[in-house]
């Protein structure tokens, strides 16, 4: 047989199979609204996860090498400046920063905010200028450059609701008085994952809310240029400060990964019943032949077509249906995931997170959640409908001349 | 063990080969005792229907085996960012001792099952299925390999340990590395590449020559295609590590099989590996084709079909040159030096 | 020396052998046909003459025996080598038509035509002369379930030959005919005859058999022939 009469036959067996569902597409509706609902709910937990993995590899890039803590009693403490001045001279050490940060709980809002301490000076100069939007102000009015801070997008959101979005006021039960920051600008939308509910502070503005001494860090940022180094020199700082505990950006990007990972594979798991239930129900269906359906296939057989070639016709009415149901079923999980924000689902993944996040998720649709969504829910699909195709493609051609 | 979504799907497609696999095989065994091609009873005939229900499920066993071996290399890719020290698939491998095992092991099943459905096809054509009690033995007698593919998935699976430190491309390739990885990309790129080219040219000289000299040596040549196309999968991996790799990367001290399948390399690796996969499994199926002699009529259709793989392995190796040496001819071409 | 078309030696069929509802529907049957004639086998209903056409149209094989179609054993093919020859070689025109409901009358008659791989130029070419030979060309897009059994009875005898099969078989043609359309049913069968075709009949309608056009008539009884 050559190639062209191949594919003619081919293209006849497709026309054949698609014209036989139509024809009885009572029977397929139900299979294919369940394979959709299914395909949907996969793809929208793998595109959530790829998102936040991807979302967490961008982030991780500006994680010091090691973070250091002072740990006392269990707790994490304040570290103090000498400290530092030791770290530092350790070999292959490049720079230490000395950090300031803590949460804010914002009553009316019941939203908890991450303060960050930096000299928004520098950070202007610097390489984040870019990813921030500067607000200007109008010249002149008279502001203390210690309480000047940058907001992240969602926080912005939250302050607009309380009429806070150009000055905010921290206050705490026992303070003499309220401490007002101006906000003088926003962070861009790529690093919203962590960004989002942060507030970076002018330091010496930090420690006030804080209420942090002079000489006292929350933790120490520590930069090595060379990564095959950054172990050891971990190991080495806990051996020389036993009150220290450090950890590496690696140990947080995979804790993060192993976080997402874990819940997205355990709804699937608890996905598997329904996908066994599904393939039950497939079984059912496709081996329950009707009378009618019976007779069209010993009809088939009787003018000359061969079992592997009704077998064919069954392999593409399960390859369309399942090509079918995927296709909706992924475009309504990107539609879902990306344009809705995934409402319900994205609370299981981001249940660290106190405030209440109104980040988007970058579009990250790869190959790759192709062949998993496959493996998932097509194969198991078509293994299913094998038996029974066959089951159905066995029929004796004079079962139809003797019995009807 | 890591609960991961990759894993699951790993989970899922292996344990619906095993399955398949397993149903194949029982019917596979009723053919092997019952076949008896003059009985005209019942039961010949169910068996006859069983054949077709066989070649269905291995059919569709090929299509989800080569979908694994994709799904794995992702999942390894995607694992090394919760295994500490992984930066891409090779770390996640290497990081117990059935990555690689399980990796070999699926190459090979995949390049068994296609070489079990070209002598099915084959036999179909003949009216009699001289083959017909061979081919059901050696489907059983492959059995072990979906069994071992689920046991050391089982075994990889349970011993991947996010709390212990892996080593990655960048070490088990690495010049100074030992061990096996390490001696692989150290056989400098040169050497690998004549290796390579011999084994290249060991074939196509082999194969002119069969096509010229007479029926003993023909037979000969025909059968040394086998082994040499395994040669040639083996040297082709070796070239991709020490010399292809590093063009595609354009580093030196990047030898990595596995970071250019994904995206960020426009799947160079997919198709590199597709022309491969081609080139060998028709190589090495022609060569077993010539094992196949009585009765004469399917000898004939066997050279027939092996004349056909011939020419595909060919073209699979020529694509596989022309993928595997592009990006060295464009970076010499813009650059005008070797890396 | 006649040239034989069709020979059956010594054939018999039993269905679920072994089990209680054993039936053997034909019972050491030997039969030969020449070369463009038109045979009648005849019977009462349950004597085995479907069983027998079965057969001899590679519906089913026998139990023992050999069934030989233009020289070819088909007994004992593999359904793939089976169904090769029964497209080549044979047309079959069922009781009640057998044409699938949902389909068009076009698409029903080119069913045959898609396990060879035929281009659809050339199955349009061919269904489309059929259709006009049988007068349905009007009818061409209806769906088979909306045709008068005139219309059905032509439309399974275009499908039969779609194939150009020199063995055209026929089971009881007649059952669901008026005496009109029978005429006209027998008048296309004896056109068929004419152009060379070797026609195999089963009924037990004298309409049909006590025509002069027939060659032979057999009549089944138990599973045998008990008289030609």
């Amino acid at each position: 047989m050559t190639l062209r009469t191949i594919f003619e036959r081919q293209r006849d067996i497709i026309d054949y199979s698609l014209q036989n569902m139509l024809r009885r597409w009572s029977k397929n509706t139900l299979i294919l609204i369940i394979f959709i609902v299914l395909v949907f709910i996969v793809s929208s937990v793998l595109f959530i996860n790829g998102s936040l993995t991807k979302e967490m590899m961008v982030t991780s890039m500006d994680l010091p090498d090691i973070t250091v803590q002072r740990i006392k009693g269990g707790r994490q403490v304040n570290i103090q400046a000498p400290d530092a001045l030791e770290i530092e001279k350790i070999p292959g050490v490049e720079a230490v920063e000395k950090r300031v940060w803590g949460y804010f709980y914002q009553e009316t809002l019941q939203a908890n905010f991450t303060i960050y301490g930096m000299d928004l000076d520098q950070l202007e100069k610097g390489e984040y200028n870019q990813i921030v939007d500067w607000k200007s102000y109008p010249d002149d009015i008279e502001r203390n450059p210690d309480f000047r801070m940058i907001v992240g997008h969602g926080v912005l959101e939250l302050l607009k609701n309380i009429e806070m979005d150009n000055t905010f006021l921290f206050f705490q039960p026992g303070w003499q008085q309220l401490i007002s920051f101006d906000i003088i600008g926003t962070f861009r939308g790529e690093t919203e994952l962590q960004s989002n509910d942060m507030m970076i502070l002018q330091i010496q503005g930090a420690r006030k809310v804080l209420e942090l001494p002079d000489n006292e860090f929350t933790d120490l940022a520590v930069f090595i240029p060379n990564p095959e180094e950054i172990d050891n020199i971990a190991l080495k700082i806990q051996r020389l400060f036993p009150g220290l505990r450090t950890v590496t950006r690696e140990q947080i990007k995979n804790s993060y990964a192993s976080v997402f990972g874990w819940k997205s594979a355990f709804v699937l798991s608890s996905l598997l019943a329904g996908i066994f239930a599904f393939l039950i129900l497939i079984w059912d269906k496709a081996s329950g032949l009707s009378l009618e359906e019976k007779r069209e296939i010993g009809i088939l057989k009787a003018v000359g077509w061969d079992t592997a070639l009704v077998l064919q016709v069954k392999f593409w009415e399960g390859l369309i249906l399942s090509g079918i149901s995927s296709v909706s079923g992924i475009l309504l999980a990107y539609a879902f995931v990306y344009w809705l924000r995934a409402p319900g689902l994205k609370q299981i993944f981001i249940g660290w997170s106190t405030i209440y996040p109104s980040f988007r998720l970058t579009p990250d649709v790869d190959f790759k959640f192709l062949v998993l969504i496959i493996t998932i829910c097509v194969v198991p699909y078509l293994a299913v409908t094998i038996f029974p195709a066959w089951k159905a493609a066995i029929t004796d051609p004079d079962v139809m001349i003797r019995n009807i | 063990m890591i609960l991961h979504p990759w894993i699951l799907g790993l989970a899922v497609g292996h344990s619906t080969l095993l399955l398949l696999f397993s149903l194949c095989v029982l019917n596979a065994w009723q053919i092997f005792r019952g076949w008896d091609y003059n009985s005209t009873g019942e039961n010949q005939f169910l068996l006859e229907k069983k054949t077709y229900l066989i070649s269905s499920i291995i059919n569709f066993t090929l299509f989800v085996q080569i979908l694994m071996l994709f799904l794995f290399e992702i999942t390894a890719d995607e694992l090394a960012n919760v295994l500490p020290g992984a930066m891409c698939a090779v770390g996640t491998l290497s990081s117990n001792n059935y990555g690689f095992l399980l990796l070999n092991l699926k190459i090979v099943s995949t390049f068994v099952y296609f070489m079990w459905l070209v002598i099915n096809y084959l036999d179909n054509q003949m009216e009699t299925y001289p083959l017909v009690k061979k081919k059901y033995l050696a489907l059983i007698l492959i059995y072990p390999l979906p069994i071992m593919e689920i046991i050391l998935f089982f075994k990889f699976a349970f011993h991947l340990d996010p709390s212990v430190i892996t080593s990655c491309c960048g070490s088990v390739f690495n010049e100074s590395a030992k061990g096996i990885g390490g001696s692989l990309a150290n056989s400098s790129a040169s050497i690998s590449l004549s290796l390579f080219f011999c084994v290249a040219f060991l074939l196509l000289g082999n194969r002119y020559i069969t096509c010229r000299w007479g029926r003993g040596h023909k037979r000969l040549g025909a059968l040394l295609e086998f082994p040499f196309w395994i040669l040639f999968f083996i040297t082709a991996i070796l070239v991709t590590i020490s010399f292809i790799s590093t063009y595609v990367y354009e580093m030196v001290s990047h030898n990595c099989l596995f970071c250019f399948i994904g995206s960020q390399y426009h799947y160079y690796g997919v198709f590199l590996y597709f022309s491969l996969f081609i080139a060998t499994g028709a190589g090495m199926t022609g060569g077993l084709l010539e094992m196949i002699t009585k009765p004469a009529i399917l000898a004939k259709k066997a050279r027939l079909l092996q004349k056909k793989m011939h020419t595909v392995s060919f073209y699979g190796m020529m694509l596989f040159l022309v993928t595997g040496f592009w990006p060295f001819i464009v970076y010499y071409i813009k650059t005008g030096r070797l890396i | 020396m006649d040239n034989h078309v069709i020979e059956i030696i010594n054939v018999t069929k039993t269905y679920n052998k072994g089990k209680p509802n054993e039936v053997t529907a034909v019972k050491d049957t030997s039969l030969e046909i020449n070369e463009g004639s038109l045979v009648v086998l005849k019977g009462s209903s349950g004597s085995g003459k479907t069983t027998l056409l079965s057969l001899i149209g590679c519906q089913t094989k026998p139990t023992t025996g050999e069934v030989i179609i233009q020289g070819k054993k088909v007994s004992k093919l593999p359904e793939k080598f089976m169904n090769l020859h029964k497209r080549k070689n044979i047309g079959f025109i069922f009781q009640h038509f057998q044409l699938i409901a949902g389909m068009s009358v076009l698409d029903n008659i080119m069913l045959p035509l898609i396990p060879e791989g035929i281009s659809s130029k050339e199955r349009y070419r061919r269904a489309n002369q059929l259709l006009e030979q049988f007068n349905l060309t009007h009818r061409r897009e209806f769906k088979t379930s909306s045709l008068s059994g005139g219309e059905q009875q032509r439309a399974a005898i275009a499908r039969a030959l779609i194939n150009n099969p020199g063995i055209l078989l026929a089971d009881e043609p007649s059952a669901h005919l008026d005496s009109e359309l029978t005429s006209s049913l027998l008048d296309h069968i004896s056109r068929l005859k004419q152009s060379g075709h070797t026609i195999l009949i089963t009924s037990h309608d004298p309409d049909v058999y006590q025509k002069s056009m027939v060659d032979h008539i057999f009549e089944m009884k138990n599973g045998q022939i008990i008289s030609s």
